[in-house]
């Protein structure tokens, strides 16, 4: 489900950016400069597992492709419906 | 420069609209220790640090309070929907309604607009990080006190994330403190200010 795996992709980006906190004070702890190496690669693979599956990964991607400028189209992130399969968490 | 994403940091799904819950939710957002104040008091005292490591965990910190402030507004968006003639009077959301209708504006949940008052920025690493530790912690304070007034679990869940985060950043800005008097004269820290004077330190 495209849902599912956007969130899953979020999960990771929020890992990251997680890392990035740590590594601001801890600049050469090579070990947690690793994990975040690893954390990049888990999510780029899953960013093409969904573009594969569903089209452009749309949340963060602003690039022109086919004969839309998807940019615009909702829902917006904090627009929830119950059952409206908002992607965009 | 900066660049949206579009998503928040973590999702806000509420179900049920509730004025009262976003008259106080609000302070989140243009409260004394809320998400705006945040975002603007760590922004801007990047410029005056003196060492990499505190300019990188400002920058970091005061980007995603930005993302925060997104979620707090999010949950007052949410929380506002959908409301009858009824409900406004009835929440009290009614004094807030008449000046934004349900706009969401930077206000207290007293109802006083945000003001820069709310943030310090002096230019001076010590003074600065431990206005930053003390911020962190009001901020929790004030979540610790919205968890106790709410009770409905898709409102509590963003929430109890928020605050989680508040002592994340807490633990970082702690780490910072260490870092800037390891450089300065263990005998005497505030000998002079690395922010300003030149070889402070050295």
């Amino acid at each position: 489900m495209a849902y599912k795996l956007a969130r899953c992709i979020h999960a990771y980006d929020f890992a990251i950016l997680e890392m990035g906190l740590y590594l601001d004070t801890h600049p050469c702890d090579t070990a947690a400069l690793q994990k975040r190496q690893e954390l990049q690669e888990r999510r780029a693979a899953l960013v093409a597992e969904y573009e594969s599956k569903y089209g452009p990964y749309i949340v963060t991607d602003k690039d022109v492709r086919g004969d839309e400028w998807k940019w615009v189209c909702g829902p917006w992130p904090w627009e929830y419906e119950r059952g409206n399969g908002n992607v965009a968490v | 420069m900066w660049q949206y994403e579009k998503k928040l940091q973590y999702p806000v799904k509420i179900t049920n609209p509730n004025p009262k819950y976003a008259q106080i939710i609000i302070s989140q957002y243009g409260g004394p220790d809320g998400e705006l104040g945040a975002s603007m008091r760590y922004l801007s005292q990047r410029y005056s640090m003196p060492y990499d490591e505190l300019k990188g965990i400002l920058t970091d910190i005061g980007t995603e309070e930005l993302a925060h402030m997104e979620m707090i507004s999010a949950m007052v968006y949410q929380l506002t929907r959908n409301l009858s003639k009824d409900e406004i009077v009835k929440s009290g959301f009614d004094k807030y309604f008449v000046d934004h209708t349900t706009g969401v504006y930077p206000i207290a949940a007293s109802s006083l607009p945000w003001r820069a008052e709310y943030i310090g920025v002096k230019g001076d690493v010590l003074t600065d990080l431990h206005e930053d530790l003390a911020a962190e912690q009001k901020a929790r304070t004030t979540y610790d006190n919205l968890l106790r007034l709410i009770d409905d679990p898709d409102v509590r869940d963003p929430l109890k994330f928020l605050r989680e985060r508040e002592i994340v950043h807490y633990q970082r800005f702690g780490e910072g403190l260490r870092l800037a008097t390891d450089r300065l004269n263990s005998k005497n820290f505030y000998a002079c200010n690395p922010s300003f004077d030149k070889n402070c330190g050295k």
